[in-house]
């Protein structure tokens, strides 16, 4: 028996999760994977969910951090994940091919920051994602990773400072 | 909010999957609806995630990850599904598998008993073995092995050796618990654990080794009379974890019928 709410769920914010896990764990078996972990939490959450987040913002949450773990733990086992700034010079847009219309420049952005996001903590790397490629307001993003505006900026500055000039999304940040 | 991106009139990917999963307020709903009418970008991106979405749930509907998740629980969901000293993500990696990680970080084991949990069932044969089971361990470094010490501080790489304690011929399941979420079974004899004999302070029959990956863990090593399955003991651990928001040093005993002991393990 799964949460009588998890169905409606799934309806809503299923694809949203699959998208979210299929951008930063790169292929389709991964992020499935991904998607059932993210789910089984939220069955045995959302008896205690007190509504202090959207269901959306909760879901979002428990995705991402599970795929950066899931990148982390990669890394250590294999030393492949989260590549490093190298792959900044060839970004490979294939496997973020079906999430992005054709000719979308973002494409880009989203290959850039997932390349460079090994070399943060967990909370400006949550930071950066919902920056830079979900393009959300500095004052949602530092909401959403508990940061004040200030401190998120100078965060995603030193990102952006490590991007060397590939991410066109800076305004305000100086 | 985030209606527009800095540097331009669109609406970023966030206010468009909210617009499309109909969450956002009616006002900016029809200030993106208008939007995406004029712009041939934003009507792309909103077509991608239509098109994305009617995809993935005719992929996979409901039923298809209901039947995933029974599955999970159930241990049937393949490789995946229990947590897997090969694939977890871990700082702990049982030594037959792990490297050890060149590291500096330190680290500090603690026993700390388990908070309080008024949901812990009244099961007889917990009650009969509560007293008689325990959990320590042994520290190897540099080739000397000494007693682990509650409270000393550990280095990655050192090697720590399980030992139970179990007042007769049990079955034993060990869960470590981390800060990341995941939960990954150790010891594991063909998914139902592993049989010990009565004994104390016995080694149990692999090691562990600390990697420099951060967070605090917490390994559970369940004692049954019966053969518990490790698959009913990582549910059980992962309901405890996420009842504690995901804090290892907070979780409860689980919610399983068996008696429990327990270790907090915890990177300075
Ligand atoms: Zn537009």
């Amino acid at each position: 028996m799964v949460h009588p709410e998890l169905e409606a769920l799934y309806a809503q914010y299923g694809y949203a999760v699959y998208r979210r896990c299929r951008y930063l764990l790169g292929g389709d078996d991964d992020a499935w994977d991904a998607v059932q972990e993210v789910f089984l939490r939220a069955d045995a959450g959302l008896s205690r969910f007190e509504g202090r987040a959207s269901h959306r913002t909760w879901l979002d949450t428990i995705a991402t951090r599970h795929c950066l773990n899931v990148l982390r733990a990669r890394k250590v086992r294999t030393g492949r994940g989260l590549s490093g700034p190298e792959a900044l010079d060839a970004p490979a847009a294939g496997d973020l091919a079906d999430l992005y219309p054709e000719g979308d420049p973002a494409v880009v952005q989203a290959l850039t920051v997932r390349s460079l996001l090994a070399h943060f903590d967990p909370q400006t790397q949550e930071a950066a994602v919902c920056y830079f490629v979900d393009e959300m307001s500095q004052e949602d993003v530092a909401t959403r990773v508990g940061l004040s505006v200030p401190t998120l900026r100078k965060r995603l500055r030193a990102f952006l400072d490590r991007a060397r000039g590939h991410l066109t999304r800076g305004g305000g940040l100086s | 909010m985030s209606e527009t991106t800095p540097h331009t009139d669109h609406p970023g990917w966030d206010a468009l999957l909210r617009h499309h999963q109909g969450d956002l307020p009616a006002a900016q709903a029809e200030k993106v609806s208008a939007h995406a009418a004029e712009c041939a970008l934003c009507a792309s991106r909103l077509r991608t995630l239509n098109e994305g979405a009617r995809k993935f749930h005719g992929e996979r509907p409901f039923a298809v990850l209901e039947s995933a998740l029974r599955n999970r629980r159930d241990g049937l969901g393949g490789s995946e599904s229990l947590a897997r000293p090969t694939g977890a993500p871990r700082w702990l990696l049982p030594v037959v598998l792990g490297g050890f990680a060149a590291a500096a970080g330190a680290f500090v084991i603690l026993h700390v008993p388990f908070a309080d949990s008024p949901s812990a069932p009244a099961v007889s044969a917990k009650e009969r073995l509560k007293s008689g089971v325990g959990l320590s361990f042994d520290v190897e470094r540099g080739g000397q092995v000494v007693p682990g010490d509650p409270g000393a501080i550990y280095k990655a790489g050192d090697r720590i050796q399980l030992k139970y304690t179990s007042p007769a011929r049990l079955n034993v399941v060990v869960v470590s618990l981390d800060g990341r979420g995941e939960v990954t079974v150790f010891h594991d004899d063909a998914g139902a654990g592993l049989r010990v004999e009565a004994g104390t302070g016995r080694a149990m029959p692999t090691s562990i080794v600390l990697d420099d990956a951060p967070g605090a863990e917490r390994i559970v090593a369940c004692f049954s009379e019966s053969a518990l399955t490790s698959a009913a003991v990582v549910a059980a651990a992962r309901r405890a974890l996420t009842a504690a928001e995901g804090d290892p040093r907070t979780v409860g005993a689980l919610d399983l019928p068996c008696a429990q002991a327990d270790l907090l393990l915890h990177k300075e």
